[in-house]
């Protein structure tokens, strides 16, 4: 369902104490509200309000959090002005505009200060939806409101509506393959197949355990397959926190590199610098090792057969080569020529054919057997001389095929060698933070490796599992089919069965589908918004969800972009995952051109709001990204009232938001 | 080198699948999980077509002259030959041709493709038991042996 916001009402959140109002005017065109406001005023907390209500949840910098640490959620001042016993609440009321009508999303908080003066907040809010349905207003609050919510955008969409700028920038810099696939994954709605993947796995489960009588062939196999799916069901739960340790540690080490590479020691920030390329180098020389090899594999397995064949392929072609030089091939008349003569019993001269001519001419017909296969192996002789002649290349071929890869390998090995050299230049320096990060970033480099190892032998012993875990199920299906009485439970068993795999392969389709899509969208959004559309020619999300941003030259830019660049990747994969959900919220984004250069700052705020055209696209900016230039690009797109600021109090303390449509100037 | 020209016009799913394997090893010949042919995988078959692996293992049989009948219902026909490059689809007519001792088996296909399945049947467990026992060096220890085979036929 499409939907924009019409007005957001605010009491005593976070910094703003009181009732604020922000009343929202809609237009396809004009779609852009700017708030303003300086760096720590409150422009995140408007949007962790918006979450807030929607979700119960706030998007800080660091991911979702509750509020149950640090300042409390209901204005701390209006806390502290309460009496003992007294009670308040804070609460968020966003007005949406719908295509059924008009909607009042509301959650409230209670809080004040017990007997003993003590302040508290209640540890669980209150939603309220009011929705229309035909002429009626229905109001909908308990437990099962979110419901409503949900429905209108999904929670795990919602980063990809409202969206923290800095993370965006960085979601292309940081994310892995693991990252993209889930994403795109969200943007799937796979849920329903999976949902009944699980409820046929236990169906099978429950079908299993109601065999009775069974023969003891039976009982084992059960005994296997309770033992695999045990089996299995352990490792995918140590794949799951496997992989949450790597993100994790890989977190780390990109803090520690970056730690390394800003320090003031100009020499170390060099050092790491360096590394870093060479890391890059590294793991490009390895793809490049993985191309070569890969190219060598196809050559060995087409050759191989050839190979093995070659005797035989020898002997076929020396009978055709013997034909020929019989000068039985080609053959200069057809066999069916001297057929149809003797059926018609008349030569071409007229006579008939009878006695001695007649056997004269048989005897010719049998020799000429192979007439109507002259051209067929003519063809034979060729290839068979073609393949013969690929097989004496063959020593030469994968000559060059492992010089190419030794060449590689050396390379590498120079490269790690360096590696070594830098890390102990760099301790050298005798900087103790710096001793103690390098220390660890190593420790950290080796543990990720292990991980990624241990990751991948706990994957494949999933596969393992799985291989033979279905053939156990299909060795039961065999011996339920072989005592009558069971007739009933093996066509229920075989029937979950096949719908499991017809199920397992539709996701792999539309998994596949899916990503494809966003693949071809991505790329699309990308060139529209990109300032310099001739550096790029292409954007691909490859069958392992890695990125690559190639640039005119051939390479892999993806680790190379600007932070301009970054964010039109991060806002051209999130635009191409919005349209394929198929849900129709605002935008709203946070800080969205820090650190941005003015070019792209310039193109973005030209493109964006165009891009997003009918779309409500709400941009909570700093003084410092609403220059000048950012003010004349955007006032086309934005509606005189649409403009706010925020006002702090001259402590820094409390916010408010004015409708600064006057000052703008 | 002179190709033959390819005569099929019909398109690749609806070409007719003439030679086929056992049911059994199934699993191997698809672009599944557990599959040789999965795109992306560190098998040396990964990304290929079922006419490339059926070749390999059809060549491999008859490079050790094992081949074996397939049982009642076992077979499944799911390779076109029509599909193959002219040095497969040669290379497979040259088993015919060198066991008829003669061309006129050329006239009869179906009978060299059934010969084909036999070997093929038994090259794929060779080719298993040879790619678990190489492990990730398997492609290595093909082309050693491959050299070899070339030293010898060469001596």
């Amino acid at each position: 369902m499409r939907f924009s916001i019409s007005s957001l009402k605010i009491t005593n959140f976070r910094q703003y104490r009181g009732k604020h109002t922000i009343e929202f005017t809609l237009d396809k065109k004009k779609n852009v509200v700017i708030i303003k406001g300086k760096n720590g005023s409150g422009k995140s907390n408007l949007l962790n309000a918006i979450t807030w209500c929607l979700y119960d949840l706030e998007v800080h910098k660091e991911g979702d959090t509750k509020y149950d640490d640090g300042m409390p959620i209901i204005n701390a001042a209006e806390l502290e002005s309460l009496v003992p016993g007294q009670m308040t609440l804070a609460e968020v009321e966003i007005a949406l505009d719908t295509e059924n009508g008009s909607w009042l999303i509301r959650r409230q908080v209670e809080g004040g200060k017990d007997g003993l003066g003590n302040p508290y907040v209640r540890p669980k809010s209150e939603l309220t939806v009011i929705h229309t349905k035909g002429d009626q207003n229905l109001v909908e609050q308990g437990d099962d409101t979110q419901i409503y919510i949900n429905k209108l955008l999904p929670p795990a969409l919602r980063s990809f509506f409202l969206i923290d700028g800095e993370q965006l920038r960085e979601f292309f810099r940081k994310s892995t393959p693991k990252k993209i696939a889930e994403a795109i994954d969200i943007v799937s709605q796979l849920a329903l197949l999976e949902q009944a993947v699980y409820h046929l796995h236990q169906y099978q489960s429950r079908v299993n355990k109601s065999i009775k009588d069974t023969s003891p062939k039976v009982k084992a196999i059960q005994l296997e397959i309770k033992s695999f799916e045990a089996k299995n069901a352990e490792t995918q739960e140590a794949i799951q926190k496997g992989e949450q340790s790597l993100d994790t540690m890989e977190e780390e080490l990109r803090d520690i590199q970056n730690y390394l590479k800003n320090h003031n020691v100009g020499r170390i920030s060099a050092l790491q610098g360096e590394r870093e390329t060479i890391d890059k180098d590294i793991s490009r020389r390895n793809r490049e090792l993985g191309d070569v090899e890969e190219k060598r594999n196809r050559y060995l397995v087409r050759l191989a057969p050839l190979i093995y064949l070659k005797p035989t392929i020898e002997r076929a072609l020396a009978y055709i080569e013997d034909k020929v030089e019989k000068g039985e091939l080609p053959a200069r008349i057809k066999e069916t020529f001297v057929r149809e003569l003797l059926d018609r019993g008349v030569c071409i001269c007229g006579n008939d054919l009878e006695g001695e001519s007649r056997r004269i001419l048989e005897t010719y017909g049998e020799r000429l057997a192979l007439s109507e296969l002259s051209e067929v192996t003519i063809e034979g002789r060729i290839t068979f001389g073609g393949i013969l002649a690929e097989i004496d290349e063959f020593p030469q071929r994968m000559d060059e095929h492992n010089e190419s890869i030794d060449g590689l390998k050396a390379e590498l090995e120079r490269k790690k060698r360096r590696r070594e050299l830098i890390a102990e230049e760099i301790q050298e320096h005798n900087i103790d933070d710096v001793l103690r990060k390098e220390d660890r970033r190593s420790t950290l480099e080796k543990n990720v490796a292990t991980k990624r190892q241990l990751l991948l032998v706990a994957q494949s012993d999933v596969q393992n599992f799985t291989t033979r875990l279905e053939g156990k199920k299909k060795e039961l299906l065999h011996e339920l089919s072989i005592d009558q009485k069971n007739e009933e439970l093996r066509a229920k068993l075989s029937i979950a069965q096949e719908t499991l795999e017809v199920l397992v392969t539709a996701e792999e389709i539309v998994r596949a589908k899916i990503r494809e899509l966003v693949e071809t969208n991505t790329q699309r959004n990308f060139f529209t918004l990109i300032r310099k559309k001739g550096a790029f020619t292409g954007v691909t999300i490859d069958e392992n969800y890695s990125v690559r941003v190639a640039h005119v030259q051939g390479y892999n830019v993806i680790n190379d972009l600007s932070a301009g660049e970054y964010l039109i990747l991060g806002l051209s994969f999130m635009s191409a995952l919005m349209s394929i959900s198929g849900f129709q919220s605002p935008v709203i984004i946070d800080t969205p051109l820090g650190k941005i250069d003015e070019e792209h700052r310039e193109y973005i705020t030209t493109e964006l709001p165009k891009f997003l055209e009918g779309t409500q696209l709400i941009l909570l900016v700093t003084p410092t990204e609403y220059d000048s230039a950012v003010r004349r690009n955007l006032d086309q797109f934005l509606l005189p009232e649409n403009y706010y600021e925020i006002k702090e109090d001259v402590h820094g303390i409390e916010s408010r938001v004015v409708n600064a449509h006057g000052a703008k100037a | 080198m002179l190709m033959a020209p390819r005569l099929e016009t019909v398109k690749h799913n609806l070409e007719p699948r003439n030679v086929g394997y056992s049911k059994e090893v199934a699993d191997l010949y698809q672009d599944r999980d557990h599959g040789w042919l999965k795109k992306g995988s560190a098998n040396i078959f990964a990304g290929l077509y079922q006419k490339d692996l059926f070749i390999f293992a059809m060549a491999l049989g008859k490079n050790r002259e094992r081949s074996s009948d397939f049982g009642p219902k076992e077979k499944q026909d799911n390779v076109s030959v029509d599909a193959m490059t002219p040095a497969q689809k040669w290379a497979l007519l040259s088993i015919g041709i060198a066991e008829s001792d003669g061309l006129l088996c050329l006239k009869n296909e179906g009978e060299i493709y059934s010969a084909a399945e036999r070997y093929a049947r038994e090259g794929i467990q060779i080719l298993r038991s040879h790619m678990e026992e190489a492990g990730p060096n398997y492609p290595k220890k093909l082309e050693v042996e491959l050299r070899e085979l070339l030293g010898l036929l060469e001596d």
